[in-house]
């Protein structure tokens, strides 16, 4: 498994207000697979994004991404693999505001030695033409794609999305979607998204219920539907 | 709404509390330091004023060549103007290091003694000695104390407000308690000292005036020039001889002229008498002619021919009957008699000449004895004119033209005047300051205040809550500083250097009720400017704007970049971002450099002085002379000077037209020939703002006269405000002797008597008393430079650690992207490092720039030069200290970065 996830505990506060967020959480993503992650409010999906990604601690249990365990890894350490290893997008983009699009995307270029073309990219999310204008001139779906753009410049082996379409109307959504998934097709990048979009694990290859910090339902998407055809965005 | 909304404020408190309490204690420390330094001088100010009531200070004081008579201080008592005789020796005391006391007896009525310690002298054995010379030969009541010999008692230790500032004489620039003091006797004992025969000067005529009855002090200057006495009334041989060779000489003009007059009129009736004959003898020799020629005629008509001789035409006819004779020898004779009637005639002719000359002459006697009497009248008139009658009044001064009085109280106006520009300066930046972090609020709190307009909340109800916590704090800091302040904790330590210098009790500290209002009213004050000012425009957008947050990037950011290094693109991106605070941060630099400055500019001033004076004073000794020698001695350069006054900034300062020789070695001047180009020094040039082609104006008080200049040349001197001319062309210019002068410049000491002398200046004197300007300033300087340092050390963390607090959401972003903290601090924080670099650059000569200017109204009092070039290195050493503060300030601010976490990038999830 590319990831993996085991008996993973995280707890938040003490005495009255203590809330076990993740119970026990085990699941595994292999490499290449688009996964999505899914639960009602407080399941505890977004707390499990954050810890995959390292931004987050957890109280115990093992999490290993492609056999780097990074559950007590040093802050230093941390930044590394997230530097070598993540690319993050989330539901309100996260832009810096006073930079332009190439600026933002640069933000991510900046941290690898060997990142993707620029222009090609730019031109591959439909940016070419935004690319001097800054985060406030630009719509939500291309305030979302130069997200996209900033997340992948480093080619990053692990892509992990936070409601990316949370923000965004059912067409652009869409648009978004298929971008996701080209992405996957041509760089092989694993993808965990976090969504409260029951459609998008039609597109995706794994699918994971969380309910309650705990994995309710797992299950492989054997009849993935591609993204332009998905309903109900 | 406005109670829901105050208790945000006390929350909002609360949360930045450190923030707060930072800029709480700057203005506090603000608002302490002006008004200790303030207040300080307004202590010495007040404590001055207080004792010269206290003390019953003089209106003025006046010297006279020999005592008033009984007549005439009643005709003054008369005119309502209160007299007290404040005569005094001068005294050299034994050891030259002791230098000289001034004695005097104990003053009854004005300018009465205020005993520091001990009390005045009841017994003749008793004497008060002045603080400020005690303290320096470190003498205690009840001390033994001799002068001449005499030993006393000291029964106190007193100052006096007529010598505030114990200048020896009121010409110098600088006081040396260490070489000057008084000392007080009583009557009885000056009496015997007096007679003792020990003194070794003549006794100093001095009175001291209260004004009354309406009167000014030109009225009983008026009255005092009026008096003339016989310069034989005045006891001192030197003043004798002195007057001899100048005021003594109308009598002998005087006879010069009747002697004249008798010669003329003895010549005159010589001349008459010699042309009484003219007539007769011109008649004669007519005759004697006629009589020649008659004879000749006869001798020629026995001859046989026919002649008729005349004095006209015996020349021709003797020729033509010589040419008609044949006889040889006949016409010899002829030709013999010819020549003796020419003679005889060349002879006649002479004599008429010689008196007709004697005519003339007796005409042009009798013009010139016209002439002579014509003189005699005008020299009459002319001296009448002149009058070459002695004037009793040797000296006139007003207390305000006296240095000694008022001394520490106009050392004090520039403190005053820096102290409260400083104060302002400070609050204006601490205020826009506390705008920066409500202007962040606002950005932070944009949605709230959308939602707060949506529900009908007005602009203004915003304003007030904003502005109310900069109010408060703002005013409670300004409190707390006051009330600190009021204490009187340091005022002790800046009033030091003045108790040191100047001759004044110790004052107790007492805040001024001005300071008060300053202290409670500018602060919140300048805050509610600053921040309507600044936070008016955020508060003008649409609710609809402020809930969806927008337009948080401003115009200022959005530029284009082009291919620039991603690292500088984000630095430029940053700073632009940060504009407020980077300016706030370039405005801190450039205000704290502004109070920076004015104690560079005090400490370059006052090192310049020192070393320009010592660098300029040629001379070793200058001899200011009261009754100069009738030749100056050869080993000294004279010079004549005069003393006049030119205002500058409402102060009335002493100008010296110095009169000398084209080849005076003291002087790098090469003084013309003309009455009114001149060559003025470099400390006139500076003081009065005067370059080569100016013209101006001196006014002597005395004569009433205001004398025009143009400025010729400049020259490198700085111990005084001169004009310099020839010394031959200001002797006719004022009117005097040929070979007069006043002053002497030697490099060595002259062997001058010292009753001849006004004052005696070494070249020691002027270094060591310049130097003495650094020491009164030095409080005042660390204190500025402190201050400055610290206001920009604190403006510069607060202002970066804003930029930081603004950009957590960013930070923790690039945090999830994996960056280090080595790149963050090179995203965020080191892009400062050329906002203080190029801005030090531009704010460095900026500052010094603009405090040059300023700096001549900050000390239009000081009767200096204003010197205040700084030297390149200094620069250079600020500017690297500007670098070494903010590299502290980073590596602080460093830590913070390690506070944003990137689960904080999380929240904004809404």
């Amino acid at each position: 498994m590319y990831v993996e996830v085991s008996n993973v505990k995280k707890s938040y506060g003490e005495g009255g207000s203590y809330v076990e967020v993740l119970k026990g959480v085990s699941v595994g993503v292999e490499r290449g697979e688009m996964c999505v992650i899914q639960g009602t409010s407080g399941s505890g999906k977004s707390t499990l994004l954050n810890c995959i990604g390292g931004l987050d601690d957890i109280d115990s249990g093992s999490c290993r991404i492609d056999g780097l365990e990074i559950a007590g890894l040093r802050k230093d350490k941390l930044s590394e693999y997230r530097r070598d290893t993540l690319g993050f997008i989330f539901q309100f983009y996260n832009l810096v505001p006073n930079l332009t699009v190439r600026e933002n995307i640069e933000v991510c270029r900046y941290l690898t030695k060997d990142p993707l073309d620029m222009d090609e990219l730019l031109e591959t999310l439909g940016l070419k033409e935004h690319a001097d204008k800054f985060p406030s001139q630009l719509s939500g779906g291309q305030q979302q794609r130069t997200a996209i753009a900033r997340a992948l410049i480093k080619n990053p082996k692990l892509l992990l999305c936070d409601e990316p379409t949370g923000a965004l109307d059912s067409k652009t959504s869409r648009d978004i979607l298929i971008l996701l998934e080209k992405i996957n097709e041509k760089y092989g990048t694993t993808m965990l998204i976090v969504t409260h979009n029951n459609s998008i694990k039609n597109m995706v290859h794994r699918v994971i219920f969380l309910k309650d910090g705990e994995i309710a339902k797992h299950y492989v998407n054997e009849t993935r539907v591609p993204a332009r055809e998905l309903e109900d965005l | 709404m406005q109670k829901v909304l105050r208790k945000r404020v006390f929350r909002s408190l609360k949360k930045h509390f450190v923030r707060y309490a930072m800029l709480g204690m700057m203005i506090a420390l603000g608002i302490f330091l002006v008004v200790t330094i303030v207040g300080s001088g307004e202590m010495l100010t007040r404590g001055t004023e207080e004792m010269a009531r206290e003390t019953n200070l003089e209106d003025g004081e006046f010297e006279v060549f020999v005592p008033l008579t009984e007549s005439e201080k009643d005709h003054i008592a008369g005119m309502g103007i209160t007299l007290e005789e404040q005569f005094y020796y001068d005294q050299q005391m034994e050891n030259e290091k002791d230098g000289t006391l001034r004695v005097f007896k104990v003053r009854g009525t004005i300018n009465r003694l205020h005993m520091v310690d001990g009390a005045e002298p009841s017994a003749k054995d008793e004497l008060v000695l002045e603080k400020r010379y005690a303290e320096e030969h470190d003498i205690r009541v009840g001390d033994a104390f001799s002068i001449a010999g005499v030993s006393y008692r000291v029964s106190g230790i007193a100052v006096v407000s007529d010598y505030d500032g114990p200048f020896k004489e009121v010409s110098d620039t600088s006081c040396n308690s260490g070489l000057f003091g008084l000392a007080f006797l009583t009557d009885e004992a000056y009496e015997e000292f007096s007679a003792s025969g020990k003194t070794q000067k003549s006794e100093d005529y001095l009175y001291a005036y209260k004004l009354g009855g309406g009167r000014t002090d030109r009225d009983l200057k008026d009255y005092l020039k009026d008096l003339k006495i016989d310069a034989s009334e005045v006891d001192d041989e030197l003043f004798a001889e002195y007057w001899e060779r100048t005021g003594g000489v109308e009598d002998e003009l005087r006879d010069a002229v009747k002697d004249l007059r008798e010669a003329t009129d003895e010549v005159a009736d010589a001349i008459d008498e010699l042309s009484e004959n003219n007539e007769d003898i011109n008649d004669a020799t007519g005759r004697i002619l006629d009589s020649y020629l008659g004879v000749t005629a006869s001798t020629i008509k026995s001859y046989g021919m026919e002649i008729e001789l005349t004095p006209d035409n015996f020349e021709d006819e003797l020729d033509r009957l010589a040419d008609a004779v044949p006889d040889p020898i006949l016409k010899a004779s002829l030709a013999d008699v010819k020549e003796q009637l020419c003679d005889l005639r060349d002879y006649r002719d002479g004599l008429k000449e010689y008196t007709d000359a004697v005519d003339e002459l007796k005409d042009g006697t009798a013009e010139m004895s016209d002439g002579v009497e014509e003189l005699d009248t005008s020299v009459d008139d002319a001296l009448e004119e002149f009058d070459f009658e002695l004037s009793n009044l040797t000296s006139f001064m007003k207390a305000s033209d006296n240095p000694r009085i008022f001394a520490t109280k106009n050392d004090k106006v520039v403190d005053i005047e820096v102290g409260i520009i400083a104060g302002v300066i400070v609050l204006i930046l601490l205020a826009y300051v506390i705008s920066v972090f409500v202007v962040h609020s606002i950005e932070s709190e944009s949605s709230i205040i959308g939602t707060l307009y949506s529900m009908g909340v007005t602009k203004n109800d915003l304003l007030l809550h904003y502005i109310s916590l900069p109010v408060v704090v703002t005013f409670l800091s300004g409190l707390i500083g006051a009330l600190v302040a009021s204490t009187g904790i340091m005022a002790p330590m800046i009033a030091e250097s003045s108790y040191q210098y100047f001759s004044i009790p110790k004052f107790s500290f007492a805040v001024p009720d001005y300071l008060w209002v300053y202290s409670l009213v500018c602060p919140p004050l300048m805050a509610v400017i600053v921040n309507v000012l600044v936070i008016s425009s955020k508060l003008n957008r649409t609710a609809l704007s402020l809930i969806r947050n927008e337009a948080k990037q401003g115009r200022n950011g959005k530029f284009r970049l082009g291919g620039m290094k991603f690292i500088t693109a984000f630095r430029i991106r940053q700073m632009l971002r940060e504009m407020r605070s980077t300016l706030a941060v370039v405005l801190g630099m450039f205000l704290s450099l502004m109070v920076f400055m004015i104690g560079v500019d005090c400490y370059v001033l006052c090192n310049n002085i020192a070393k320009d004076y010592a660098n300029d004073t040629k001379f070793e000794y200058m001899y200011t002379l009261k009754y100069p020698e009738k030749e100056a001695p050869a080993e000294a350069e004279a010079a004549y000077a005069y003393g006049c006054k030119k205002e500058v900034l409402g102060f009335n300062f002493d100008v010296t037209i110095l009169g000398i020789d084209s080849d005076n070695p003291f002087f790098d001047v090469k003084p013309g020939k003309s009455k009114t180009d001149v060559t003025i020094s470099s400390a006139m040039a500076e003081k009065y703002g005067l370059k080569q082609g100016d013209e101006f104006i001196v006014t002597d008080d005395e004569k009433e006269v205001k004398y025009a200049f143009s400025v010729k040349d400049i020259t490198r001197y700085s111990s005084g405000f001169y004009i310099f001319m020839d010394i031959d062309v200001m002797r006719e210019m004022m009117g005097e002797s040929k070979d007069y002068y006043n002053v002497l410049f030697s490099d060595k000491a002259l062997d001058i008597d010292p009753g001849r002398l006004y004052s005696t200046t070494s070249r020691d004197d002027v270094v060591k008393g310049s130097e003495v300007f650094s020491t009164l300033m030095m409080p005042m300087i660390y204190t500025l430079s402190g201050s400055s340092a610290v206001i920009f050390c604190v403006v510069l963390y607060l202002m970066m650690k804003v930029m930081i607090d603004r950009s957590a959401q960013n930070i923790s972003l690039i945090k999830v992207f994996g960056y280090r903290r080595g790149e963050i601090r090179k995203l965020y924080l080191d892009g400062n490092f050329y906002v203080i670099a190029i801005g030090a650059l531009i704010v460095l000569p900026l500052s010094k720039k603009l405090m040059n200017m300023m700096f001549p109204f900050m000390i239009s009092n000081v009767a200096c030069g204003l010197n205040v070039d700084t030297p390149f290195a200094f620069y250079v050493v600020a500017f690297l200290v500007i670098l070494a503060l903010y590299f502290v300030i980073n590596a602080i601010l460093v830590r913070r970065l390690d506070k944003f976490t990137p689960a904080e990038i999380l929240k904004n999830r809404e």
